[in-house]
């Protein structure tokens, strides 16, 4: 079933969630489905994943969360980049980059 | 850990509630935004609920995987083991009453012992920089000695030191300091009181304070510029407790005048409470004066001049990255010259290999020097051994418990294991228990070791009020006993811990699995009888060991000194003090003694030098007229002044001529009484009496001439061998040397009760006359023997209460091993087992356990007594009196230990033991 959404790898998670929030702050079902839809599905991001995830990003102040009424005038908890969370991100963006092309060359070698 | 997560973790801690209901709505919106989701992309809501929970599972799972991903979980899962542990403990009380108590003797004992050699070993000197201190040899004891040692050399001379200071560039700085302590007596306008009082002062040099690094708390310190020329510079430092307690703590003490020894001194300086000089002794010095003015405070004749007589000890300051094996050749060499021109024209070919054989050996300084840690550094590490031993015991004691336990627990543990707990979690849930009992054990035994450690100390410094020593754990300490008691908790958890790590949880839960497991095949007593077996190996080797210190005290207490000790008063005394001039002395001496025979229940009395057994003597190398010495003949002796009846107070008997009488006045020919051991030595040929010689030490002066003869009698330490040795009449002796400073007197009964009339007696000779002791020589010899005291009474009792650990151990495991074979033994005496043959098969294992023990204990004595050979008196380290001894006390009370259980097996009821659990 080439259809069925794979894991995430490990730990790449916390930097697609950054990367999320670094375009708008959302709450937790927000970035479940924004990295969903911009993976076209291949990523899908379970709650019992997610909000551990969410946990240790706020412990390590990457974010900060808020209570906020959603479009539906209901209330959600909503997730913040801070400045710290901005610095993580980009260090981890260059970092995998590196990675993504060390492996990269390596499979075409 | 971020301070962040920290706080928040806490926060979290605090508002439970509150996250696990915001928790709540979170997941519920989600779930919610899922389902709206899925209705927008076409679903019907009925649909879209149901995928929607689908997708979230369990609420309470994501909320435990959340909490989990927290540090705080891992605290609160801790504080749940803590919790658990404490209530099996609270339902245990016997096994934690044990345990606890056991741990807290073991633990206490251990940091007891360190403690003090923390304090006597470990400890640095209050001062800057401690570790460039280098000592000059082991300076051990003091004196004022001549001659070349011809071998390791650790007591200079005056102009030595000056030598020194003239040539040194390698070292930052070389400091001297009088070798003994003076007994000063001290005037002050502070304490207000018209008679003097005693103090000890310390000669020092100039560079003293500075080479240390040490600062005064008030005033200045003593400097080059105070010791410069002899007796130009009366000025005295004052430790920070004699100003507290006899200066009155006044500030302005500074610049006023002290009257010491009857010459007016000025204080300069207060040292800080935590300076005590460079020698860590039960007596540190009350003050410090500058060397030069050597002879107002040790009243002896100069010992600054030229060629002088050896007295002064030197620490220096080495320069930062120096070789200390240069440094120390460097020493040697300076050492050997001035020996080399200190001898002259007496040197012979046999005096400059003397010279070559002398060195200096720069020894660690950091920790100051120390001759109360030069006599106790063995038997502490000796009673380290033996209180680390004693631990182990206890350890091994505790683990036979835990297993016992563990092995009963089996199945609560599978239960917990089928429902789903994992082996971790187990296993540190019986390791939180035993750190909660050592960790309990270890905080009683530093409280037990407070009162431990203050009794020590008092034992060591006999009580000295001004003693540096201190009970107070530092950081090094509490380091250690928290130490200790981590390494403790796993010593005895790991055997329960591994027992259960190889749990399985299928045999263990079917109902008749405790037969098969109950009765214990032999391989799961294998632990538990290991554990036995090293109790009694180790229980022997302590017992053998305190067994052997014990007669070595008895061999040292009830050996023949060759003089009779009983009933003998010692009065120490100085006429210096009160100010006596040598001329006036002989008279004084007559009324003395004339005065104390007349008191009633005194037989006799004398006065000597010394008294007859003492540390630190007076000796000298003598020569014999009319006969040249053998080359490399020692021509060394012990000297002692004494006064008529000295042989007769003491009961020494004269063997051939005569003793000292009253007729050997300052104007009669000189005369000498000498021992045994020195007329065999000198005169082979049997024809001591009649001959002359004269003294080394030059201000004994003359020819004496030999008139008697007495038995030999031990003078120094109670292990000395006999040594040559000369008696003096001190009436016949001049100048300083006529100073006397002991009164000796034989009573018809207690000597203690004839304190008090002595006292009166020679008050109303002279009420100045300063007394500074009065024992009996029962005391006097005790205090001879302290360390051996110390090892055989501390050896002893710690063996003991290993040897009761031990037994605890055996009856516990035999006790436990009979509970679990009750089915089996039941079954066998339903079968028609005799109770003499169940008794008998529960004893015969006790006994292979003990014979095991005892069998491996004796080697192992064998090699751990060797290493105390040094220690012992008067028999060999494989003593075999004392080995069988060790072997039968430990049989026999192991034998009571185990008889017990077995007694309880061979009364087992079978109807009863068929349906026991």
């Amino acid at each position: 079933m080439p259809d069925k959404p794979s894991d995430l790898i490990q730990g790449t998670l916390e930097m697609l969630i950054l990367k999320t929030l670094a375009l708008e702050s959302m709450h937790g079902y927000g970035v479940a489905l924004r990295i969903e839809q911009i993976s076209n599905g291949v990523f899908r991001v379970n709650p019992g994943s997610l909000f551990p995830a969410l946990t240790r990003l706020e412990r390590a102040a990457r974010i900060k969360s808020e209570w906020r009424a959603t479009e539906n005038n209901r209330r959600a908890r909503y997730y913040l980049l801070t400045d710290r969370g901005r610095k993580a991100l980009k260090e981890e963006t260059q970092q995998w980059g590196r990675q993504l092309a060390a492996i990269t060359s390596i499979l075409e070698a | 850990m971020p301070f962040h997560n920290l706080i928040s973790g806490i926060k979290a801690l605090f508002h439970k509630d509150q996250r696990s209901r915001d928790m709540d709505e979170e997941l519920l919106a989600f779930q919610q935004a899922s389902a709206e989701e899925k209705i927008r992309s076409g679903l019907d809501p009925h649909e879209a609920q149901r995928a929607a929970r689908i997708e979230m599972g369990s609420p309470e799972t994501v909320k435990e995987k959340v909490r989990s991903s927290t540090w705080e979980s891992t605290a609160q899962s801790i504080a749940q083991d803590i919790r658990y542990s404490l209530r099996v403990m609270a339902k245990n009380r016997g096994f934690t009453a044990v345990a606890i108590l056991s741990l807290a003797l073991g633990i206490g004992a251990n940091t007891a012992i360190f403690t003090l050699i923390d304090n006597l070993i470990l400890k640095s000197l209050p001062v800057s920089h401690p570790e460039e201190l280098v000592a000059f040899g082991q300076e051990f004891g003091g004196g004022m000695i001549t001659g070349i040692p011809a071998g390791p050399m650790d007591i200079f001379a005056y102009d030595f030191y000056q030598k020194l200071q003239q040539q040194q560039t390698l070292f930052q700085g070389i400091a001297a300091f009088s070798s003994f302590p003076s007994q000063i007596s001290v005037h002050s306008s502070a304490t207000d009181t018209a008679s003097a009082t005693q103090a000890v002062g310390h000669l020092v040099s100039g560079n003293f304070f500075s080479v240390l690094g040490a600062n005064p708390l008030l005033g200045r310190a003593i400097l080059p510029a105070d010791a410069e020329a002899p007796g130009r510079n009366p000025v005295a430092v004052v430790s920070y407790r004699y100003w507290q307690q006899s200066l009155a703590a006044n500030p302005s003490v500074i610049g006023s005048s002290i009257v010491i020894n009857g010459v007016p001194f000025t204080v300069i300086g207060v040292m800080p409470a935590n300076f005590y000089g460079v020698e860590l002794d039960a007596y540190s010095p009350d003050m410090w004066l500058p060397l030069t003015m050597q002879v107002e405070i040790s009243q002896h004749p100069t010992l600054l001049g030229p060629r002088g007589l050896r007295w002064l000890h030197f620490i220096g300051r080495t320069k930062p990255g120096t070789n200390i094996a240069q440094l120390q050749a460097w020493v040697t060499t300076q050492t050997q010259q001035y020996l080399t021109e200190y001898e002259g024209q007496r040197l012979d070919a046999e005096k400059i290999q003397q010279i070559q054989k002398t060195f200096v050996q720069l020894l660690p300084g950091a920790a100051g020097v120390s001759t109360m840690r030069l006599i106790y550094e063995q038997p502490l590490h000796i009673l380290m051994g033996v209180v680390i031993l004693v631990l182990l015991i206890a350890c091994a004691n505790l683990a036979n418990f835990l297993l016992a336990k563990a092995a009963s627990r089996e199945r609560e543990f599978s239960t917990r294991l089928a429902l789903g707990s994992s082996r971790s979690r187990i296993i540190r849930q019986i390791l939180t228990e035993t750190l909660l009992l050592s960790s309990i054990g270890g905080a009683l035994g530093l409280f037990l070791a407070f009162f431990g450690t203050r009794f020590l100390i008092n034992f060591v410094t006999g009580q000295a009020h001004n003693s540096v020593l201190s009970a107070t754990p530092d950081l090094r300490v509490l380091a250690f006993t928290f130490g200790l008691s981590i390494l403790t908790a796993l010593l005895f958890g790991i055997a329960p811990a591994l027992r259960i790590s190889r749990i399985s949880v299928a045999p263990t839960l079917t109902s008749n699995a405790r037969t098969a497991a109950g009765s214990g095949g032999r391989s799961s007593r294998l632990f538990p009888n290991l554990l036995v077996t090293i109790q009694i190996m180790l229980s022997l080797m302590l017992l053998a060991g305190a067994g052997l210190f014990f007669r070595t005290f008895y061999n040292l207490r009830n050996q023949d000194f060759g003089f009779n000790r009983t009933n003998i008063l010692v009065v120490q005394f100085n006429a210096k003090f009160a100010g006596y001039k040598p001329e006036q002395l002989n008279g004084l001496y007559d009324r003395i003694l004339s005065r104390l025979d007349a008191i009633p229940g005194v037989q006799s009395a004398t006065i000597s030098g010394v008294p007859a057994i003492n540390l630190g003597n007076w000796g000298s190398p003598i020569d014999i007229k009319g006969s040249t010495p053998a080359p490399g003949q020692d021509l060394n002796t012990l000297m002692n002044r004494v006064s008529m009846d000295y042989f007769k107070t003491l009961n020494i008997p004269v063997i051939q001529g005569r003793p000292i009488e009253s007729r050997d006045t300052a104007n009669s020919p000189r005369i000498v009484v000498v021992n045994q051991t020195m007329a065999s030595h000198f005169f082979p040929r049997g024809d001591a009496i009649g001959h002359s010689f004269t003294v080394g030490d030059p201000s004994v002066k003359g020819e004496w001439q030999i008139a008697g003869i007495v038995r030999d009698t031990k003078y120094g330490s109670p292990r000395d061998s006999h040594r040559p040795m000369i008696y003096l009449p001190v009436a016949q002796l001049t100048g300083d040397d006529s100073y006397a400073y002991s009164i000796q007197l034989r009573t018809t009964g207690d000597p203690a009760k004839a304190a008090t009339a002595v006292r009166s007696a020679l008050a109303g000779i002279d009420p100045n006359l300063p007394l500074l002791e009065v024992k009996t020589m029962g005391t006097q010899i005790e205090s001879l023997m302290s360390t051996e005291t110390l090892i055989s009474q501390l050896s002893t009792f710690f063996s003991l209460l290993a040897l009761s650990l031990a037994c605890i151990g055996l009856y516990g495991v035999m006790t436990y091993n009979v509970v679990r074979r009750t089915n089996e033994i039941g079954i066998r005496i339903a079968l028609g087992a005799q109770s003499t043959g169940v008794l008998w098969m529960v004893l015969k294992e006790s006994l292979l356990l003990l014979a095991i023990g005892i069998a491996l204990g004796i080697p192992a004595t064998l090699a751990a007594t060797h290493t105390i050979q040094s220690q012992l008196f008067g028999l060999s380290s494989t003593d075999p009196l004392t080995l069988i001894a060790a072997a039968l006390v430990i049989s026999l009370v192991i034998l009571i230990a185990a008889w017990f259980p077995a007694h309880r097996a061979a009364k087992v009821d079978p109807i009863i033991a068929l349906r026991y659990e």
